[in-house]
């Protein structure tokens, strides 16, 4: 059955339309070329845009879950919804794929689990491995840069995860040892590695495997005053390598002024708009109550004091990683956070290229998606931002550029940077776009002069081309846990020798309590089992 | 999916929250090693198939989609149900939950009273924790209070001892008697506390650590007398000059200080200042925390509570007709007042109307009380007959592959299929509940 949705404004800016009226054809779940109709949805004066991608959102795995038991009955209780709740929401405001940047390679069947309970969006994971002891073995003993490659290949595999990512790297090793604090050239006091070198050796293996989407790297000293210069130091240990830095905003602090807390947007911006190799995604902070979860367990300890409800938890993790979870307010009146808020801002406002900036909050870690609407307004409006940079803690207000800053995203750059550019960036060929061949993901809004109104409530959603919200509101049909439509789980699987695995067995029979031929996640446990299918993207040699 | 052989590669044992992975049973009676623990052998010489292995409607032998049928009758007509017992893997937590969703009612774990106990320091307080592997690699003393603790856990030193790198001291605190499964090359020390003692010896190492808090309790001659007695000072200081220590514990030993968790979540906080000190609170018993984890991503509540409005949820079989869609705006999650969903209280008030009864990975027997029940549960379940409905179930690990949350509630671990000629999945028969319902609320739409 061929479907046409008639008549609306197009913005897809991978097939160079910002707004021209144009039709969209889709049957059996995909965009096809112009052909006669059995259906007309007319869009009237909607603007139409392929679903949005959330690159960068915390939805599934156990840190989640020990984030809903904490927040029970507390103020902003549904900061971390139930993962029915987490699709249905998404799918709500024009997302149809999200993407947990933070698996635990023992902890991955939970969280595919929870994807898989995920309504409606398409979903995948990037696997952290740069605390890992055997990647941090390797490592230290010179092992060749084939053995990392493969081993990087083979927990892809293993988990059904579609990048590689770094959180503090060699930090949460570090914390173990009872380090409390790692900068990129400080070796970890038992393996001897720096953050620089594993940056060095996983972008260079990540190129090598030929994966699309480059190192996600949280970058050393989270949240610490002066952090801006770990940020360009990591920049730099990629040695020109392609490199995703992730809530850029959370590593932009200078430690200048009264307070020894500054803003170092325009510095980290000017680095990045000089490095094409370089992506980012802000993590903008929001006022309100909110929880942070997160695998940097040695920044989640140094911040424990500052909870809100006063409890939090830190895990050291079977001798891979680690995860911390750490309830928090941000308060417009508290400097810290009034100017944590403007960073994020400038961020968005001074790096120029919207291929090469994404907009997340680390939901629920700066802040719950549900305010992407918000956000959206934010960059739009510049009367709007200004109007809420006046009531924020003056000092901070004075201190930031923002209310300097005359940029207005529009609608186009919009939509490159929340589906276009995400899709480009994850290797995600049918997605972020409205091309022939393209998965019939498609978002139709009522134009409205306030942004905020017009992404909280989109006129229709389709995923794979069946109409899954409308007016805002998930339909019946839609609203089932079962994967709706063709819901399913992206993964990269990039090959390898399978000689590695005699290396890893040898590593869990040494030091883990767990049995090597337990680990690997099946295609059979994750399709029949855990109940995701997957879609397997390709690689590229280099 | 293919039975394996048993014989030929160890297999994942479900029967408590070590799932071990170097179990070898043998033949159709599942013989195990007779060095294993008599409860290990004992689970698996339970899951031996009945003579009688046939769902049964009011004692008599019906066909699968009859029981099914009247299942579904009772839970269409019951105005209050109760879900109740729920020992089962992933997919059977998973599979009850879209019923009760659907149903509406009350779901009470079978272990929540112990089990909450442990949640709640979690959810109160919060916890500095570590897993297994880092635990028996790292830790050096690993301090494990007990005995009673092997009651959840059997074989848990020889798992906590079984990693060769590490030859760190085991401290045994508590009544304990004998170390079954150390190895003897494993340093132990044993302090040797009554049971009742040991919320006060917590106490007293969070005065010796200098653990300050609103709820610490001062020093007192009492407690420095206990210290005294136990050579805390000199645990006290071990801990802090420990590089990597440990504390394992269950509720097992607190089940009349439910509150000393909460001590020894402060001493980890307050150790951790300065050196690395774990904790792990062991779960797992009748797969609590898998019921746990799985409740709190798909209701956003852990172990107990209620959905108040029957009906509410959406059918969820993949061909179930669409119920009204949830509301927008902030979710409505289950009720969270554990005693409007305790089962034992509710069966006791005469507060339900219907008992739906779930135990896969154990016989245990359905709870009296309740004016009709229906038992989806292991094939040797006791007084299957005294049932309204009783459809037998595949226990985990031996009649299908799932999966269950390890004892740490990080690792879930693969569980293979044994045999081939067992009953089905709890989670296929609560689907076909659920479709049941579903298609008669479309009929009655309609």
């Amino acid at each position: 059955m061929i479907t046409r949705l008639a008549g609306g404004r197009v913005y897809d800016p991978a097939n160079g339309l910002a707004g021209e009226t144009r039709d969209i054809f889709f049957a059996d779940g995909r965009i096809v070329p112009p052909a006669d109709p059995d259906v007309t949805i007319d869009a009237g004066d909607g603007i139409v845009m392929a679903g949005a991608i959330d690159m960068h959102t915390h939805i599934g795995g156990g840190k989640v879950n020990i984030a809903r038991l904490m927040m029970q009955g507390e103020p902003g209780e549904g900061v971390v919804p139930t993962a029915p709740e987490t699709g249905l929401r998404y799918a709500e405001i024009g997302y149809t794929a999200c993407f947990e940047p933070a698996v635990l390679p023992v902890n991955a069947r939970q969280a595919h689990f929870e994807m898989a309970d995920t309504p409606i969006i398409d979903t995948g994971g990037y696997v952290v491995m740069s605390s890992n002891d055997l990647v941090m073995e390797m490592l230290a003993g010179g092992e060749s840069r084939e053995a990392l490659r493969d081993y990087l290949a083979w927990t892809l595999d293993a988990t059904q995860c579609i990048g590689i990512k770094a959180v503090n790297p060699g930090g949460v090793s570090a914390f173990k040892f009872n380090q409390r604090r790692l900068d990129v050239d400080e070796p970890n006091a038992h393996y001897g590695v720096t953050p620089r070198r594993i940056i060095a050796e996983l972008s260079a293996a990540i190129d090598e495997l030929g994966l699309p989407h480059p190192l996600h790297v949280h970058t050393s000293n989270l949240g610490v005053a002066g952090n801006h210069r770990a940020t360009l130091d990591t920049i730099d240990a990629a040695e020109g390598r392609r490199l995703h830095l992730t809530h850029l905003q959370f590593h932009s602090y200078g430690d200048e002024g009264d307070l020894g807390f500054s803003s170092a947007a325009a510095r980290i911006a000017e680095k990045v708009n000089a490095c094409p190799n370089i992506t980012i995604d802000v993590g903008q902070i929001m006022f309100g109550q909110t929880v942070t979860v997160s695998g940097d367990t040695m920044m989640q300890h140094r911040n424990c004091r500052l909870a809100a409800p006063r409890k939090w938890a830190v895990i050291d993790i079977e001798c891979e990683e680690g995860c911390g979870v750490v309830p928090f307010r941000y308060r417009d009146k508290n400097f810290v956070n009034a100017l944590q808020w403007a960073i994020g801002l400038e961020l968005f406002l001074l790096i120029d290229d919207p291929w090469r900036v994404f907009l997340t909050t680390d939901h629920p870690n700066g802040a719950p998606f549900s305010c992407y609407p918000h956000l959206i307004r934010l960059l739009m409006d510049r009367s709007f931002r200004n109007d809420m940079l006046a009531h924020i803690h003056p000092e901070a207000a004075r201190m930031s550029h923002l209310g300097s800053l005359q940029r207005e995203y529009t609608l186009d750059e919009i939509a490159i940077m929340t589906r276009a550019a995400p899709a480009r960036l994850l290797g995600l060929g049918g997605k972020g776009h409205l091309g022939a061949g393209a998965d019939a993901d498609i978002v139709v809004y009522a134009p409205d002069d306030n942004p905020e109104r017009m992404f909280a409530r989109p006129r229709h959603v389709f995923k794979d081309g069946r109409e899954a919200v409308r007016d805002g509101r998930v339909l019946p049909e839609a609203a089932r846990v079962a994967r709706f439509g063709g819901a399913r789980t992206h993964v990269a699987k990039p090959d390898y020798d399978a000689a590695v695995t005699k290396r890893v067995k040898r590593h869990f029979e040494e030091r883990r309590a767990m049995r090597f031929e337990n680990f690997a996640i099946g295609e059979t446990e994750m399709a029949e089992l855990i109940g995701s299918q997957i879609e397997v993207h390709p690689c590229r040699s280099r | 999916m293919p039975a394996r052989s048993a014989t030929r590669d160890p297999v994942s044992c479900p029967f408590c929250g070590l799932l071990c992975e170097d179990l070898r049973p043998v033949g159709k009676t599942f013989k195990l090693d007779s060095a294993l623990p008599a409860y290990c052998r004992e689970q698996y010489r339970r899951a031996q198939l009945p003579s009688n292995c046939a769902p049964r409607v009011a004692g008599r032998e019906v066909a699968a989609e009859d029981a099914v049928a009247r299942a579904a009758e009772l839970l269409g007509a019951a105005r209050r149900p109760l879900f109740a017992g729920l020992a089962v893997d992933v997919n059977g937590a998973r599979a009850a939950l879209r019923l009760a969703e659907h149903c509406g009612g009350a779901v009470d774990h079978m272990h929540s009273e112990r089990a909450l106990d442990s949640a709640r320091v979690m959810q109160d307080r919060g916890l500095v924790g570590g897993t297994l592997s880092e635990i028996a690699l790292r830790a050096d003393p690993i301090v494990v209070v007990g005995p009673r603790i092997l009651e959840y856990a059997p074989r848990l030193l020889e798992r906590l001892a079984a990693t060769r790198a590490n030859a760190g001291e085991f401290v045994l605190l508590g009544p304990w008697r004998e170390a079954p499964g150390l190895p003897q090359a494993r340093p132990r020390q044993i302090i040797d506390a009554p049971g009742d003692a040991l919320e006060d010896i917590f106490r007293a190492l969070n005065v010796l650590c200098d653990a300050p808090d609103a709820d610490a309790r001062p020093r007192t001659a009492a407690l420095d007398a206990l210290s005294e007695r136990h050579g805390l000072a000199a645990l006290g200081e071990r801990l802090a000059q420990a590089e990597y220590a440990a504390i394992v514990w269950s509720s097992a030993d607190f089940e009349t200080a439910p509150l000393a968790p909460f001590s020894i979540a402060r001493l980890l906080e307050r150790l951790n200042r300065k050196t690395r000190c774990v904790g792990l609170p062991v779960s797992g018993w009748r797969a609590d925390n898998t019921f746990a984890s799985v409740g709190l991503w798909r209701a956003g509540r852990v172990l107990r509570f209620a959905f108040d409005d029957a009906g509410r949820g959406a059918g969820e079989a993949a061909d179930s007709p669409p119920a009204a869609p949830p509301a927008k705006g902030a979710a409505k999650l289950p009720s969270r007042a554990p005693d409007n969903a305790a089962a034992a209280r509710l069966l006791a008030d005469g507060e339900t109307d219907l008992l739906v009864w779930l135990s896969t990975l154990a016989p245990e027997p359905a709870p009296a009380g309740a004016p009709a029940t229906v038992v989806v549960g292991h094939p040797q379940t006791p007084n299957a007959d005294q049932a309204e409905v009783f459809i037998p179930a595949g226990i985990p690990g031996i009649d299908h592959a799932g999966h269950l949350f390890r004892c740490d509630s990080v690792v879930s671990m693969p569980l293979a299929q044994l045999r081939d000629d067992g009953p089905p999945p709890a989670a296929a028969t609560l689907d076909a509940i659920l479709r049941r319902l579903a298609d008669g609320a479309a009929e009655t739409a309609q």
